[in-house]
């Protein structure tokens, strides 16, 4: 059974429509994560999942119940807030019993569950301190234990990791990862840090808009995204039109203005499609160099990232392509100007929606 | 600590009119502090002997112990109702619309501009026609208006720094909306409800004039002084001031400790 069903689900505030109708199941035990940019619907979907926000329309359940109009209070959601909202005014101990005692559980157990909860963020040692008192990494993990030591039934969280700095915030995705898989929590994660989405989901509704653009694992939203705008979310990726000449089977030879392609996918002979390339997916070689063997150009522009290099190639032919390789291939003492030869592995060029 | 410019010139003179100001503000209380603890029988400056006599007359009258007993209770009644009505206020103000929340808080808090003779002819008023004058039914409602605008004011601040993000976190965590305000809000405004509560209760002891208005048999504290002013300047008068001075100031540094208190336990962060 699924742990939540969004159905057809719309809000609008005034002439705004924040969600344009989003239908979206989040399995048993899934890691669902909403990304998109700024402004998309992100947190207007996960608040009508807590029911802080009442949909217009569409329908809201969580296991299976009907919620879409039941306060936050009687749904069993767990939820960690950005800013992590700790009760200022009560130990680690009580923040995490708080749920507990709302819901009547008997003193012995509550005492217990809060152990356990402590001891699996790493915080057992701190139970009697305030948050004032402890680091920002320890707060979010704090806040962590507090919503799942009601067991929720789904597991919400809105950027959760936006206030830590970027080695704390590596730590904590593995944490809740493993965390999640341990206990088999269902959970819905919300970001707009693409690496955050396909580094820890087990599927990921990419959205734009207020609609959810596509829904796939992460290796499907990467390797196959179902459109331009997905593709150039996902990361760097070389957009180009192409006109197929002739097919065979599930093949087709294609031209890009003046570049030869092999793809991937049906068409008609004469077809305009638009294809995706992913940067890191091209092979790069010194002109002349044995074993390139591609097509000609010359480095436009190059830029240095340490573990990459990232480089503009103009081809001979006329388009333009980005080009990401590692440190460590040995042409990577290329200069601007030098010229290149590039190679695309047949199978590789994938069409997209425009 | 920044560094602060400034000649040791303007440090003095800094200095100076700072001691002024307060010697000004202070001095007639000090003057009538010393006064209380004549020996004599009328009020003099400096007084030729010294002794708690006018203490011990305050202790055994019965007006005066009656009048502080009223004063007494209709503060304790005044300040829990004005924590309740000026806290729903606040917290009104403070979730509601934004619209007309400007005018609905300057309307809540006009009976701190408007001047108590007025307010007092209009509470009087109508308490004459309710038949209600020179009862606590009036007398309670009447203080109401002033101490109310008071607990708004310092709860309101209060709110505002409040994150309302921890009640929907508590939300989330099983807690019905009110339960929220009781567990969470509440106990984090507390320093707002505490000092709303002393100046209620300050104002509502301190109240004489729209009191005056509504009273012929209630006797407050500041109501007996007046009346007995009227006939004698007894020393008794210094001494039941003085002793209004000291408790309406041991409840102010119980309110600063309280602050200290608090803002020590929050400032670890
Ligand atoms: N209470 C509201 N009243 C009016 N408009 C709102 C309200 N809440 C959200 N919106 C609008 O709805 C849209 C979606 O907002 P939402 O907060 O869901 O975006 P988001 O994807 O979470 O963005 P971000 O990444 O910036 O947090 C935005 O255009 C926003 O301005
Ligand atoms: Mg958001």
């Amino acid at each position: 059974m699924s742990a939540v069903d969004l159905e057809a689900v719309v809000k609008r505030y005034g002439r705004v429509e924040a969600v344009a109708g989003v239908d979206l199941s989040v399995e048993s035990g899934e890691f669902v994560t909403l990304l998109g940019p700024s402004g998309c619907g992100k947190t207007t979907t996960l608040q009508m999942i807590a029911g802080f926000v009442i949909p217009t329309s569409g329908q809201v359940r969580i296991g299976g119940r009907d919620c879409t109009r039941l306060a936050p209070h009687r749904r069993n959601v767990g939820m960690v807030f950005q800013n992590y909202a700790l009760f200022p005014h009560m130990t680690l101990q009580d923040n995490v019993a708080f749920g507990l005692r709302m819901r009547g559980v008997p003193r012995a157990e509550r005492d217990r569950r809060v152990g356990e909860a402590l001891a699996l963020v790493r915080l057992s040692d701190y139970a009697d301190r305030y948050p004032g008192q402890i680091s920002g990494g320890q707060q979010q993990r704090v806040a962590l234990a507090r919503a799942l030591v009601i067991r929720p039934d789904v597991l919400l969280l809105d950027e959760p990791f936006g206030a830590l700095d970027k080695h704390l915030r590596d730590r904590m995705r593995v944490d809740l990862r493993e965390l999640q898989k341990q206990l088999g929590i269902s959970l819905v994660f919300v970001t707009h840090d693409q690496e955050e989405a396909l580094s820890m989901s087990d599927r990921i509704a990419v959205m734009e808009g207020g609609l959810i653009r596509q829904i796939g694992t992460p290796g499907d939203i990467y390797e196959r995204p179902a459109n331009r705008f997905v593709a150039e979310f996902m990361g760097e990726s070389n957009i180009l039109t192409a006109r197929i000449l002739s097919t065979s089977g599930s093949e087709a030879e294609a031209d890009a203005g003046g570049m030869p392609l092999r793809l991937n996918g049906s068409g008609a002979r004469g077809d305009a499609v638009t294809v995706m390339i992913r940067p890191e997916k091209i092979m790069l070689g010194r002109a002349g160099a044995a074993g390139a063997g591609g097509i000609p150009g010359r480095v436009a522009a190059l830029q240095y990232f340490g573990s990459s290099v990232h480089y503009r190639i103009a081809l001979d032919c006329g388009p333009e392509l980005t080009v990401i390789r590692p440190e460590a291939d040995p042409v990577s003492r290329l200069a601007v100007g030098d010229g290149v030869e590039v190679a695309i592995p047949p199978g590789i060029p994938f069409v997209i929606d425009d | 600590m920044t560094e602060r410019s400034g000649s040791p010139f303007g440090y003095a003179m800094l200095a100076i009119f700072g001691a002024l100001v307060a010697a000004f503000l202070l001095l007639p209380l000090v003057i009538l502090c010393i006064q209380s603890f004549t020996a004599e029988s009328f009020l003099s400056f400096p007084p030729p002997s010294y002794g708690t006599r006018w203490y011990r007359h305050v202790a055994a009258a019965a007006n005066w112990r009656e009048a502080a007993l009223s004063s007494l209770v209709i503060a304790a009644i005044v300040t829990p109702l004005s924590l309740v009505l000026g806290t729903l206020a606040a917290l009104g103000l403070d979730r509601g619309p934004m619209r007309g929340r400007g005018v609905l808080y300057g309307i809540l808090i006009s009976p701190m501009i408007l001047p108590h003779i007025v307010l007092g002819l209009g509470i009087f008023r109508i308490a004459l026609d309710l038949h209600i004058d020179d009862s606590l039914l009036s007398i309670v409602p009447a203080h109401l208006t002033i101490t109310v605008p008071f607990v708004v004011i310092s709860v309101g601040a209060s709110l505002q720094s409040f994150d309302t993000g921890l009640e929907k976190a508590a939300q989330s965590l099983g807690a019905s909306p009110l339960r929220a305000l009781w567990h969470i809000t509440l106990p984090i405004i507390r320093p707002g409800l505490v000092g709303g509560g002393i100046f209620a209760f300050i104002m509502s002891f301190d109240e004489f004039i729209i009191t005056y208005f509504l009273s012929v048999q209630t006797r407050t504290l500041p109501l007996e002084i007046f009346s007995t002013l009227r006939y004698q300047v007894s020393p008794a008068i210094a001494a039941v001031s003085a002793l209004t001075i000291a408790f309406s100031a041991a409840l102010t540094v119980a309110l600063m400790m309280r602050g200290q208190v608090i803002s020590a336990g929050r400032i670890v962060r």
